[in-house]
């Protein structure tokens, strides 16, 4: 099972990857925007993808990757709480959608709830 | 969000009414920009004559607030970063403590016990979970360095902005273009408590999903 962790913060990819790693995820790729992650989605199975980013922001990158993969698990991982934006991330094909700050209880169960 | 507007959608209350009123301040913030945006300025007669504004003392260096706010947001990144290798280096440590301790028990097991070293080993074992724990929390703590960060950008974004109006309103064309905004809508609103939209969200994709 491979990830891809999307976002532009560093710290935000390192914490995703332990609290992953923590879980039993060891097989992880990551990148600092939606440009960089169209280039490393050889061999994904799963992607977690933050929203505001430069370059290619997470909603795009979604809109992209659905264009010719409508099956590969994607979850949203944002600070961006309004209700519009929860239901413009699933129309746009999101499965599932996790507001920063995050415990990592949440992290497992969206995580598992998505890959089912 | 939060736990009052959560409440108010679980109980079909005016969430719309409160997003409108957030989007509101933020208008106001970006309000003049947006004027100049359209414009309109040089052109729009005024009805009544203003007093000259008076043209701030140009500062010392260009860009001197920006390049603070830049900096606090960069040296925030790297400082984070920094506190990030020394914990994932506790963290290795503590992973391989637990490893010895459990070789450790098994090869004890072999020969004789001895009470104080039980209790030893099992002390042992239990901090070595113990500080793999308090680490783990502690690396999700910084999970303010990206909010802290997005609210940052907000507020260059918003300064960039005004320095655009007040430099075009003042005649001055040294300004540099726009960074590219990569800050979460209503940013400044947002508090560092955890998982406080969860129930919310999960409500608001059951919902979405109900409906599809
Ligand atoms: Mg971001």
């Amino acid at each position: 099972m491979k990830f891809l962790v999307v976002d532009d913060s560093s710290t935000m990819r390192r914490i995703i990857k332990n609290t992953l790693q923590r879980i039993g995820y060891t097989d992880l790729a990551e990148a600092e925007h939606g440009k960089d992650a169209l280039e490393k989605m050889d061999g994904i199975d799963i992607i977690l993808t933050d929203w505001n980013m430069p370059e290619m922001d997470g909603l795009e990158f979604v809109k992209t990757v659905r264009t010719t993969n409508k099956t590969i698990p994607i979850l949203m991982v944002t600070t961006n709480a309004a209700k519009d934006d929860i239901v413009d991330a699933l129309k746009n094909g999101v499965n599932n959608y996790i507001v920063k700050p995050f415990t990592p209880e949440t992290l497992k169960e969206k995580v598992e709830s998505v890959l089912k | 969000m939060d736990q009052s507007e959560i409440d108010a959608l679980l109980s079909g209350g005016n969430l719309e009414e409160e997003n409108k009123k957030q989007q509101d301040i933020v208008d106001s913030l970006i309000k003049p920009a947006e004027t100049e945006a359209s414009n309109e300025i040089d052109n729009t007669p005024s009805t009544e004559k203003p007093e000259k504004p008076e043209k701030p003392e140009k500062p010392k260096k260009k860009g001197a607030v920006m390049g603070q706010l830049s900096k606090v947001s960069q040296e925030a990144e790297e400082g984070t970063t920094l506190v990030m290798n020394y914990l994932e280096n506790m963290l290795n440590i503590a992973t391989k403590q637990k490893e010895y301790s459990a070789k450790l028990e098994t090869e004890l097991k072999e020969n004789t016990l001895i009470k104080s070293t039980e209790e030893i080993i099992a002390y042992f074992k239990d901090s070595s979970f113990l500080i793999e724990d308090l680490i783990f929390n502690a690396m999700d703590a910084f999970q303010f360095q990206d909010i802290n960060r997005q609210k940052l950008m907000k507020v260059m974004h918003t300064l960039t902005q005004l320095n655009t109006y007040l430099n075009d309103l003042l005649g001055d064309d040294s300004v540099d273009d726009d960074k590219p905004v990569n800050f979460g809508r209503n940013i400044e609103d947002k508090t560092l408590a955890t998982d406080l939209d969860k129930e919310n969200v999960d409500d608001i994709i059951a919902q979405f999903q109900n409906s599809n």
